[in-house]
């Protein structure tokens, strides 16, 4: 009888305490279209911002926040998957592979800020690329690269062994395997690490907050070398700096745009994996 | 091309040892050890130390029950939809962005925390360990229900057969089993705590100050990440000032380094 | 048997894995267009000594080979070896169907893709001679462009075999290509394989010493680790030399396998 009741008085608290996860998505979520939402009209999303971030929209930063992911995600996946084909395919010796998982699980875990520290000294003062959408692109693509990478790699890795030895059967070399039997088969582990890249990206404000962009750049960048203006930094300067109301508001706009992207982007790659799954038990 | 991530990591660090070396030079150990910070004057970062290590515990006490909760909950009596839920809700929760959990925790958290707790101003420690706390809820749930699942079934099998209720299944086989996993699990979410910055810097406060006394979370601090993001932009290539916070930097990389790898490492001895 | 001629051959070869013998002492050979059978007990070897005929196992760690294996006289093994252009003069079909998850058509030109890509505009033709040479062709010719999944798992052999045709090798390696499919898709895989050795030479893997006895010319049996006996194979069956080999053989009618 005893242990009935702690059986059961437990799993309450359990279910409870995990509730509360639930319940915090709920209470973000609310609170963000509670608050941003008055922001929103067309003028909001289409217009550029004036006053300082107090009137006007955010149709620049949206468009600067986009330009930015983009890039970082188009310079990182070829080394990602070089990296990802390198440690299944070419490489036998295991010290080789414990050391590279180590240091992409390392670079994984690094502070945020480091990268715009370090890759500012590198990127913008040693390679001259200055405070700039490259900059803010090549640190990004930097910080990127192990969401990437392990997800490319855990793609090939699950290409069951029969399809490789077939292909190997075959007398397919090297590069016909990669091309036939390897990439085919791991798609959907490339996807799913660039959408969660591009996630990473657009919501990531300490590596670019003064190395890719300036508050002042309300417009798009002319050339690699210009500032780029983004969502992340226009709701950090309307966040420290909001006197009034109006201002703040939309700084809720502006985050509620920004929690829609990286959302919708997250949400795709449970799409892929969920139909992925389905094909698998097909 | 797998040279690049070697690069990458090597790179870091070497670019902030030779940044700070300077300050350790003028400072020696006293850079870490005294919380005197006056720009021009000396650097000691030992209130921004204290406060990277006061947040980080302050989450960490808040959010293991709901981790370890939610975890065992997740993995040993969910139905595999249900588990499917939670875990996508985790990572939806893990890919809100800093800054918007930062105005969330500025514009309505400081001022819970101010009013609950009669404070005259919200931004505190305490604000900043409870926000960091929601933010690493993902991480440390994620990981440890994964270690819990890795357990193998048969274990299960074998207590529920002896006649064990499922809590006492769970408390006597499965948890012992994944142990070393859920200490990998907290040190990568203490990892993240540690380098947040754009959340904890809005509502930390931003007073470079040792609370007197030492325990009173109630009051403004500074966290290291915090700190750069203040200054970095403002102090590039002023001399003693910008190595002061390379130092910063680089003991900020220390110890998350220290800390995900000792993670890392447990959790690979889930895995194997 | 030395005045006839071998395809392939092995040469006291051993074969190692983490520094331990798999197989030892390994003498035989592979008449050209006869089909070679090889039995003997699970974990004699049999499937090492196929995979090590077209160098499977370069993948695998602590894999090693010592001794001769020969194709056409020129060491397999050596310096100059090229590996892909010597798996594609050694096919090999699995002992489960592998299909890739595309159409019928895409399969069966699977290999020629990438080895020919120039004959691109005669694939169609291609496609339609290994098919009929597999016997699917009937059953596919109108569905050529559906996924491959969809057919059966004795279908799925047969394109699997037809994709290796394809490719067309001289000796083709089967690793107990009927285990895993019902009697009648069984008796169709072995009809095509007496079909096929007119103009191939096969070496098949089988527990199923009632098929090894329909249709192999020759036999080699395994046991501990190294060649017990090889010959002829109703020679082997009716009047081996060795008491091992009769003690195995002889249960060939009574033994329909299980799995």
């Amino acid at each position: 009888m005893k242990r009935e009741v702690v059986e059961k008085s437990a799993l309450g608290v359990l279910a409870i305490l995990t509730g509360t996860g639930v319940l915090l998505l709920l209470l973000i979520l609310g609170s963000v279209i509670w608050k941003g939402g008055p922001a929103l009209s067309w003028e909001f999303l289409f217009e550029a911002s004036s006053d300082f971030g107090n009137a006007g929209g955010i149709y620049y930063q949206t468009v600067g926040t986009l330009l930015l992911m983009l890039g970082a995600a188009l310079i990182s996946m070829p080394i990602a998957l070089g990296t990802a084909l390198y440690l299944t395919e070419y490489t036998q010796s295991e010290t080789v592979k414990k050391v590279l998982r180590n240091l992409i699980y390392s670079l994984n875990a690094m502070p945020t800020i480091l990268f715009g520290l370090v890759g500012y000294l590198f990127f913008g003062v040693f390679l001259n690329t200055g405070v700039s959408w490259l900059t803010g692109m090549l640190i990004l693509a930097v910080m990127i690269l192990p969401t990437l990478q392990v997800s490319i790699q855990e793609a090939i890795e699950g290409i069951p062994e029969k399809y490789r030895e077939t292909g190997m059967s075959l007398g397919l070399d090297h590069l016909a395997q990669v091309r036939s039997v390897i990439i085919p088969h791991s798609w959907h582990g490339m996807i799913t690490g660039v959408l969660l890249g591009l996630a990473r990206a657009a919501g990531e404000t300490a590596a670019i907050m003064f190395t890719a962009t300036t508050f002042s750049g309300i417009l798009l960048p002319q050339s690699w070398a210009d500032p780029v203006p983004t969502l992340q930094t226009h709701i950090l300067v309307l966040a420290q700096d909001a006197v009034n109301s109006a201002a703040l508001t939309k700084a809720w706009g502006a985050a509620l745009i920004l929690l829609f992207i990286v959302f919708i982007l997250i949400s795709f790659s449970f799409l892929l994996r969920g139909r992925l799954k389905m094909e698998a038990e097909l | 091309m797998a040279a690049l991530s070697v690069v990458c990591a090597g790179t870091i660090f070497l670019y902030l040892l030779r940044e700070s070396a300077p300050v350790f030079f003028a400072e020696g150990s006293g850079f870490l050890t005294r919380s005197d910070w006056w720009v021009g004057e000396s650097y000691g970062a030992g209130s921004m130390i204290f406060g990277s290590f006061m947040v980080t515990g302050i989450a960490l006490i808040i959010i293991l029950p709901f981790a370890l909760g939610g975890a065992v909950f997740t993995s040993e009596f969910l139905s595999p939809r249900w588990r499917l839920v939670i875990k996508s809700v985790m990572e939806l929760l893990a890919g809100v962005p800093g800054i918007v959990y930062g105005l969330l925790g500025m514009s309505m958290l400081a001022v819970w925390v101010k009013s609950g707790f009669g404070l005259i101003d919200g931004n505190t420690i305490f604000t900043a360990g409870l926000l960091l706390g929601i933010m690493i809820l993902p991480t440390i749930i994620t990981l440890s229900e994964d270690a819990l699942r890795s357990v193998p079934g048969e274990y299960r099998e074998t207590a529920l057969a002896l006649g064990l209720t499922r809590i006492e299944m769970v408390w006597s086989t499965v948890i012992p089993q994944a142990v070393p996993g859920i200490i990998g699990a907290i040190f990568l979410g203490m990892g993240r705590a540690m380098g947040e910055t754009i959340a904890v810097m809005l509502v930390i406060g931003g007073l470079d100050k040792i609370p007197a006394p030492w325990f009173d979370v109630f009051q403004a601090g500074q966290s290291i990440p915090s700190k750069l993001g203040r200054e970095a932009a403002e102090a590039i290539g002023s001399g003693l000032h910008w190595n002061a916070l390379m130092g910063l930097g680089l003991t900020l990389f220390l110890v998350v380094m220290t800390l995900s790898m000792a993670g890392n490492m447990f959790l690979k001895r889930v895995r194997m | 048997m030395s005045k006839i001629k071998n395809v392939m051959e092995m040469d006291n070869a051993a074969i190692f894995y983490n520094g331990k013998p798999v197989l030892d002492k390994v003498c035989c050979g592979f008449r050209v267009n006869a089909v070679t059978g090889v039995v003997g007990a699970s974990g004699s070897g049999k499937t090492t000594l196929l995979r090590t005929l077209s160098r499977l196992n370069d993948r695998v760690g602590g894999f090693r080979v010592h001794g001769q294996v020969r194709l056409e006289g020129h060491e397999i093994y050596g310096n100059g070896t090229d590996v892909y252009q010597l798996r594609r003069r050694v096919g090999m079909v699995f002992q489960k169907p592998v299909v890739f998850p595309k159409s019928i058509f895409k399969n069966a030109v699977f290999g020629l893709k990438h080895l020919a890509p120039e004959m691109k505009k005669e694939f169609p033709q291609a496609a339609e001679r290994v098919l009929r040479e597999v016997f699917l062709w009937d059953e596919v010719k109108d569905r050529l462009h559906k996924p491959a999944q969809t057919l059966s798992q004795g279908q799925q052999q047969r394109l699997a075999i037809a994709r290796t045709l394809a490719v067309d090798p001289e000796i083709i390696l089967m690793d107990e290509p009927t285990s895993s499919l019902d009697p009648k898709s069984s008796t169709a895989i072995e009809e095509l394989i007496v079909s096929l050795k007119n103009r191939h030479t096969l070496v098949l893997v089988t527990h199923h010493l009632a098929q090894a006895r329909r249709v192999c010319d020759d036999l080699l049996f395994l046991n501990e680790g190294t060649v017990w006996e090889q010959g002829g194979c109703l020679e082997m069956f009716e009047n081996p030399k060795r008491k091992e080999t009769h003690e195995y053989l002889s249960r060939w009618n009574v033994d329909e396998p299980a799995v």
